[in-house]
């Protein structure tokens, strides 16, 4: 399988990402630009998926670049993967960015709408393949938030439990738990709405 | 063999389940053939493909590299800020301590009527050693103590 964002599992694409943050740490904007390409997507995909919202997301990976930029000299490859900093950064601006939106929802500055490219379902609904698409990406935004961050750290960015839990600040059997119940969930909607032609988010526990 | 114990198992030993010890194999070669274990990485890419989306690195680089130059550049013009906040900040709260205090004392003033002139004058008395006792009287007597006031 091959995730959109880190998949660096080779030894040779996890030390390039950290020479890269090296490099970024003593000002090298190349070096920026390189790992923007590499890790762009991936956290683009986490991100959106996770806000489900493309602008919020287009704020934050814009935020997780603008925050290795600054902070790159505080990275340490003995700690861990770049790709795995650089996904946990991109986890807690997440966390932010939806505490500010319930805000300005609660005071009135924001009407709540999810607006990610693809979720049209009507659109979906013409094909088949594309309305499983639907139904799973209904089934994910239906998802508690960790066992959605869980679930999408491992299908988008390639990671294991380990490396999951590094990005959640949790334990290895806890993140471990986030993706055995995020998959039995989404398989269950999955199924209920194969069962009932259904694709709407429903309540996923 | 739960699906928990398989991923535990997975981790321990590799993602090949043909590569795990004999007990470990066996189990896990009939927890895949009976409950479709192997569905977890079909289910990884589906959750995948559902997050699919356009994405323009080129375009995000530049707005990234966009948003580095800003920083940099507004840094002078923040030191500036700053460097004139902090004095108007406390040259403000001087002010409002200044005026807190003069009102006080008006209030205050204003709350004596007279009355001050006279503590004043016993006060001075008092310090230049004419009859001390007399003016303490005159704050604790029965007799127009309170009158002096």
């Amino acid at each position: 399988m091959s995730g959109a964002g880190g998949h660096e599992t080779e030894a040779g694409g996890r030390h390039d990402d950290d020479r890269l943050i090296l490099r970024m740490a003593k000002g090298d904007q190349t070096a920026l630009a390189t790992i923007i390409d590499r890790h762009g997507r991936g956290l683009r995909l986490f991100a959106a998926r996770l806000l489900g919202s493309a602008s919020d997301a287009e704020d934050v990976v814009q935020d997780v670049f603008v925050a290795a930029w600054k902070h790159a000299a505080r990275f340490d490859p003995a700690k861990g993967r770049a790709s795995t900093w650089l996904y946990r950064i991109a986890a807690n601006r997440c966390i932010d960015a939806r505490r500010r939106r319930s805000l300005r929802a609660f005071i009135g500055l924001d009407a709540v709408a999810d607006e990610v490219a693809g979720d049209e379902p009507d659109a979906e609904q013409r094909v088949g393949a594309r309305q499983e698409l639907a139904i799973a990406r209904a089934g994910l935004k239906a998802l508690p938030e960790r066992q959605r961050t869980a679930l999408l750290l491992r299908a988008v960015a390639d990671m294991d439990v380990a490396e999951i839990a590094a990005v959640m600040e949790t334990s290895v059997g806890s993140a471990e738990q986030l993706l055995v119940r995020g998959r039995r969930a989404l398989r269950d909607h999955m199924a209920m709405a194969a069962k009932t032609g259904d694709n709407r988010p429903g309540s996923v526990s | 063999m739960t699906e928990e114990e398989f991923e535990r198992l997975k981790r321990r030993f590799g993602d090949a389940v043909a590569d795990w010890p004999a007990p470990y194999r066996q189990q896990a070669a009939a927890f895949v053939a009976e409950t479709g274990a192997s569905r977890v990485d079909d289910l990884d890419r589906l959750i995948l493909d559902a997050a699919s989306a356009e994405t323009n690195e080129a375009a995000l680089t530049r707005r990234v590299l966009a948003r580095i130059a800003d920083d940099r550049k507004p840094a002078a013009a923040r030191m500036a800020w700053r460097g004139w906040t902090l004095p108007a900040a406390a040259s403000g709260f001087a002010a409002l301590l200044m005026v807190a205090t003069i009102a006080g004392y008006v209030a205050a003033g204003d709350g004596l009527g007279g009355a001050s002139e006279g503590i004043d004058d016993a006060l001075m008395a008092f310090a230049l050693g004419d009859g001390g006792t007399d003016v303490f009287d005159g704050f604790g007597g029965e007799d127009g103590g309170e009158e002096q006031l």
